[in-house]
């Protein structure tokens, strides 16, 4: 008996299924559809990692310049509120005075 | 890829698929393990072409990377647990000389050895590589890979001889 002759015979190479490659080359489809790959999502998170400080900036100015134009706002009414109360004092006092 | 590196690599798979797919089967011994087993090489080769210049160099890697990936999914299965040499089973079916049986028997004993030496082996006779290009596929010493075969194939050899004994014996009686 000599082992390695059998050896040879028993692991000779086998074929796979008969669709094996058409399999392969499928699944190498379908992942080259897939939108992300490693570097587009690298790409994509330094871009977000760019934009996103700047959209917060943009975001927060935009908020103050919210709150200084809300703050100039009851600064003007306050202002007519104070001088309504004042011609109203003035009214009461010129009543008073009998003018 | 570019159009002339994805027909490259049709060609190469459709010239490679038997060896890669015949590697794996020999170790996890399930053919849907090991057609998946060699869909994922494949499917590595492709993002890996660009790197690799030659085809000698792609068979090299589809050698090693298939040899690895099995030697991991088979641990993974845990299909065999871990044997010594010695540890061997022994063929529940005994085959005569000639016998179909014979390959298959050989299969399963070859399937039940551990890992490294199963890889050399199914290197040795199923890609008919000489020890040093195995080493340099397996990362280790040509040496340990001389040594490791001879041990494997005594180990075989002892096996099949004991079962062809016995079954001359119950044939005598």
């Amino acid at each position: 008996m000599n082992l390695e002759v059998n050896l040879r015979a028993a692991l000779r190479r086998e074929a796979p299924p008969a669709d094996f490659a058409d399999r392969v080359l499928a699944r190498v489809k379908a992942k080259k559809r897939r939108p992300l790959r490693p570097w587009m999502a690298i790409a994509a998170a330094l871009a977000a990692a760019a934009i996103i400080p700047a959209a917060y900036e943009h975001h927060e100015s935009a908020k103050k310049e919210r709150a200084r134009e809300a703050a100039r706002e009851l600064t003007v009414a306050l202002k007519i509120a104070g001088q309504k109360l004042h011609w109203t004092q003035q009214k009461i006092r010129r009543r008073a005075d009998g003018v | 890829l570019r159009a002339d590196q994805a027909g490259r690599f049709e060609r190469l798979l459709r010239e490679h698929q038997s060896m890669v797919f015949s590697l794996a089967l020999r170790f996890l011994r399930d053919r849907a393990v090991a057609e998946e087993l060699a869909q994922d090489v494949f499917l590595k080769l492709y993002e890996m072409l660009g790197e690799l210049e030659t085809d000698e160099h792609v068979r090299y890697w589809l050698r090693r990377v298939t040899c690895n990936r099995s030697i991991d999914e088979s641990r993974k299965r845990k299909i065999r647990p871990r044997l010594t040499l010695a540890e061997v089973p022994e063929p529940s079916v005994r085959p005569n000389t000639g016998d179909p049986l014979m390959s298959d028997v050989l299969r399963k004993l070859v399937a039940a050895l551990p890992e490294r030496a199963r890889a050399i082996v199914v290197m040795r006779y199923q890609e008919d590589l000489d020890p040093a290009e195995i080493s340099r596929i397996l990362d280790m010493p040509a040496s340990s890979v001389k040594s490791l075969l001879h041990r494997s194939l005594h180990v075989l050899r002892g096996k099949l001889e004991r079962a062809t004994k016995q079954q001359g014996q119950e044939a005598a009686v």
